[in-house]
Order: structure tokens, then C-alpha cells, then sequence
């Protein structure tokens, strides 16, 4: 069933033209017939599905109709907790004991009717850019990104029209951007991350992986109620008159060509739509990665020194040397990145407020999607591990807090989806999601899930 | 650092059985070591908050 919007399957539903059980039903045969080759379910229960589609269409029947997302599936990253699965991060730490209680993300979801599809895929500990066995709807010897990989194929093939993931450093935008859909990274603190497991506490952010803008603003409504924002009301009202800084320099160059070709592409674009652009660097930018991972390691192992101790042979080595590396440096070298992110944050905050901007812009990401297996990117006479590459262009504004939104924007000759990032003021989200529903809308993007596997 | 500084600390903090040689840690650490350094030009003479707490607001 081929519906293209969120708000268009609400309509249907609520004037019963479809049933919550005709999408489950689908949803069930989809994931029976794919999921094999694609990854995206870690954890996956039609009968608790089917169950939630009858209290869904009953509901209905009685004229209980919840909101915009009641009846629609969600997919919910597996680090954040859903009463009746367990929580597993991608890791043997944890024992699949089923959960008793919702992490508050879902309790809200619920609360606004919304189906949980099932537990998506997440790299270990949400800590990596690959999230095996998840493959890459576009081509499945290609890696989806990650951490919330399992969300981001699950919205790109088609599946779901919405998942959660979470975000540390580019965790939500590098999937969004690899699968070629829309991952909105919102302002530190913004959304709680009650029930759900850390990676590291003072850079994790919770957020959504949708189809499409609109899409994304609904599921902010649902998940951010207390600030009485809706986030789909501005939408519409375009870009003419906005100042949008397009960030150059290190970290987000190098870049390939294909990404450095559709960023032009987009910054032409967004100025015919009636923004002016204006280039900016922020030399501070430079030491990203020095601070990003000055501080994970640290937090990190904190959350998780019990596994170190008892069972790190269950632990994969990258992550167990990180783990260790954070309770071996000294807490100076801690409390020094600590600093420098109060450094780059006063620095982004002092280039918007220099040049009057109501964003800023970059790629997403410096490439597309890497092969599975391949460990390396080559940028000229440089090479890099793909994990930098991928995160030097997204951790800024998790060192800032402030909100990121990755949108399609084009694709390399392979057909490979590439991301524009956009970033606003600290709880402009709102803004975020007009500039980037102007542009998809400006570019004639919308979803169309590759054919299946 | 050195193989006995790492050692030591290693088996103060109860991680007995890292799964691999001391000589892997100890080439990542020099890593992380050169990374805290790279963060000089940007600290400069700032003075280190012990207050590692953030907030995004503006």
C-alpha cells in the first residue's frame, strides 16, 4: 500500500476507508518477505501487533480517535525501552529480558495512538556507523549508517513512514542521509531520554527518522507536547528573506565530489527559493573530533563499567578499547574537551549572531554510503576511517545542542542518497523543518522506497 | 603512559581481563593523548571548568 503521508493514512483511518489491521497486515507480509536481506528488525512480534491494531481500529469504531498518529507504526530504535521487548543496544551485555515499562518517547507515542512496529536495528552500544545486519535499501551491499541504522532502513524500503533513533555524534542524520530520508536531531535536552540506554549522556539526543518533513514535524508534536509548539504549522510559510550560512572549511571538507556537486546544486536552489546564502567558516570548528571524542569515552564507560569488569569478551573490541581508553585517561584531558565544546558552541552561537542568520548548512556527510566491510574513504591523498568521516560533519551540533536536520538532496552516480544538513538556533526546530520542507518541496523530493529485495 | 602506569590503573579499577594485550591500549591511548593535545590552540589560557555541565541554550 503506497500512502504519502502520515497525515494522508490518518485521514483514511479516520474515515474508514482503511483499517489500522489492513497496514499492520502489510506491514507484517513486508517485513516477512524483506527483512532477511534488509536488517531493519531486531525485534519484531506480529501478534502484539495485530493485538494493537484491533485496540487501534476499536477505538476507531467508537469514534476514540487519538490524533494524526493514531493507528500508525512506529519503529523504535532498540536501545530505548518498549514494555513487552527487550532492550538489547546490538550487544550480548544485555540478557533479552522483556522490559515492564516504556521509555517516555513511547509512552508518548502511545498516548498519541501511534502502533510500535517493533524494535529497529542499532549498532552496538549505539556506538558505530554501520548497525550489521542492517544493509542499505538503495543497495543492500552497502551500509545503512548507524547508530540507528535499523530505523533508517525501515523508513527508506518502505516499511514504516516513521521510526525513533538517537544521536551522539551524527547517529540520526548519518542514517537519514545514507538511506536518503528525512532524521531530525532536536536541541539538547529538548526530548527526555528516560528509558533509554546512554551511550553518553551529555551528547545523547533522542529524535525521529521519517519519511518526510512533514512526517518528522508530526512525530515532534506527539513527542514534545510540553512546549505547546506545533511543529507542522510552519511548514508552509517558505524561506524568502532568510539568511542561511553555508558552512565551509574544516571539518565538512574534504568531501567527494558527487556530495560536494549536489551541495551546490542545494545552495543555488535554496537561493532561488528566496533565501540569500552567505559562505562562513568557524575556524573553532577545526577541533570537532578532539572534543566529540574527549567526552564519549569517558561517559561512556561510566554507564557500562560493570560489563568491563564482569564480561568484556562480550564487548567488540573497538568499543571495549574505547571503554577502557575512558577509565584510563586522566579526567583533565575529560574536563579540557568538556571546556572546548563551551568554546565551539560560543563560536557557532557568535557566527549566527554576527551575520543575523536563521541557519546554517552543510552536507550531511562528507561521502554516501560505504561498502560493507570497507574500513576506509579516500579524499584525494587522504584516507580516513569511515566512522570520522561520517561523524566530522554531524558532531558539531552535538558538541552545540542545537537542532540538525538531515533532507535528502541528491544522489552519486550509483543512485546512493546524499544529505543536506541543516542547523538552527537552539529550539528552532520549527525553523529547521520549514527550510527543509521549502527545499524537498523546492527540489520535487519525495520518498519513493526502492523496489524490494 | 606507560605498560605499568596502564597496568596499574587497569587493576585499580577492577578490569582484570581487558581481552587483549596491554600493547593495544596502549597505542590507542597515545592516540586520545595526541588528540587532548590538538585541543591546545583552542583552550589556549582558558581556565578548565571543573563544571563539565552543559546547556544549549543561547
Amino acid at each position: 500500500m503506497i500512502l504519502n503521508s502520515i497525515h494522508e493514512i490518518s485521514i483514511k483511518l479516520k474515515n474508514r476507508e482503511i483499517s489500522v489491521k489492513n497496514l499492520i497486515d502489510d506491514l507484517i507480509n513486508d517485513v516477512a518477505a524483506r527483512d532477511s536481506n534488509l536488517g531493519a528488525f531486531v525485534s519484531f512480534d506480529p501478534e502484539l501487533l495485530l493485538q494493537d491494531a484491533k485496540q487501534a481500529d476499536d477505538q476507531i469504531a467508537l469514534s476514540k480517535f487519538l490524533g494524526t498518529l493514531h493507528g500508525i507504526p512506529i519503529g523504535i530504535k532498540d536501545i530505548i525501552d518498549v514494555a513487552g521487548y527487550p532492550t538489547r543496544c546490538g550487544s550480548e551485555i544485555y540478557s533479552g529480558e522483556h522490559k515492564k515499562t516504556n521509555a517516555t518517547v513511547v509512552d508518548d507515542l502511545r498516548t498519541s495512538g501511534a502502533i510500535i512496529a517493533g524494535k529497529t536495528t542499532s549498532h552496538e552500544l549505539a556506538c558505530g556507523v554501520t548497525s550489521p545486519p542492517g544493509s542499505n535499501p538503495w543497495n543492500i551491499n552497502y551500509i545503512p549508517g548507524g547508530s540507528s541504522g535499523g530505523s533508517g532502513v525501515a523508513v527508506a524500503c518502505g516499511y514504516l513512514r516513521a521510526a525513533l533513533g538517537s544521536d551522539t555524534g551524527g547517529s540520526i542524520r548519518i542514517p537519514a542521509s545514507l538511506c536518503g530520508i528525512v532524521g531530525l536531531k532536536p536541541t539538547y535536552g529538548l526530548i527526555t531520554t528516560t528509558g533509554i540506554e546512554p551511550l553518553s549522556t551529555s551528547l545523547d539526543h533522542v529524535g525521529p527518522l521519517t519519511a518526510s518533513v512533514e512526517d518528522c514535524a508530526l512525530v515532534m508534536n506527539s513527542l514534545v507536547n510540553s512546549r505547546r509548539v506545533d511543529y507542522d504549522s510552519e511548514l508552509d510559510n517558505g524561506i524568502n528573506g532568510m539568511r542561511i550560512g553555508v558552512l565551509a572549511g574544516k571539518p565538512f571538507s574534504p568531501m567527494h565530489s558527487a556530495v560536494q556537486q549536489a551541495f551546490e546544486n542545494a545552495i543555488i536552489r535554496i537561493q532561488e527559493l528566496g533565501a540569500r546564502c552567505v559562505n562562513i567558516e568557524i575556524p573553532e570548528l577545526e577541533h570537532t573530533l578532539a572534543v566529540e571524542f574527549g567526552i564519549i569515552p569517558r561517559e561512556a564507560a561510566e554507564h557500562h563499567i560493570g560489563s568491563l569488569r564482569k564480561s568484556p569478551e562480550l564487548i567488540s573490541e573497538p568499543i571495549r578499547t574505547l571503554l577502557v581508553a575512558g577509565r584510563i585517561m586522566p579526567k583533565t584531558s575529560y574536563l579540557r574537551a568538556c571546556q572546548g565544546r563551551k568554546i565551539i558552541s560560543r563560536a557557532i552561537r557568535c557566527a549566527f549572531e554576527e551575520n543575523y542568520l536563521d541557519a546554517v548548512i552543510t552536507p550531511s556527510l562528507p561521502a554516501t554510503a560505504a561498502k560493507k566491510g570497507q574500513k576506509k574513504f579516500s579524499f584525494g591523498d587522504m584516507t580516513e576511517d569511515i566512522s570520522v568521516s561520517y561523524v566530522r560533519t554531524t558532531a558539531p551540533f552535538n558538541i552545540s545542542g542545537q537542532p540538525a536536520i538531515s533532507i535528502p538532496c541528491g544522489r552519486d552516480s550509483t543512485g546512493l542518497p546524499i544529505g543536506l544538513q541543516i542547523a538552527t538556533r537552539p529550539y528552532q526546530e520549527s525553523r529547521a523543518l520549514r527550510i527543509a520542507h521549502t527545499f524537498a518541496n523546492g527540489i520535487g523530493w519525495s520518498l519513493l522506497p526502492p523496489k524490494s529485495f | 603512559m606507560s605498560t605499568e602506569e596502564i597496568e596499574s590503573k587497569l587493576k585499580i579499577d577492577l578490569i582484570t581481563d581487558t581481552g587483549f594485550l596491554i600493547e593495544q591500549i596502549v597505542n590507542d591511548l597515545e592516540g586520545r593523548i595526541q588528540l587532548d593535545i590538538s585541543l591546545n590552540p583552542l583552550l589556549r589560557d582558558t581556565i578548565i571548568d571543573e563544571d563539565p555541565s552543559f546547556s544549549p541554550a543561547w
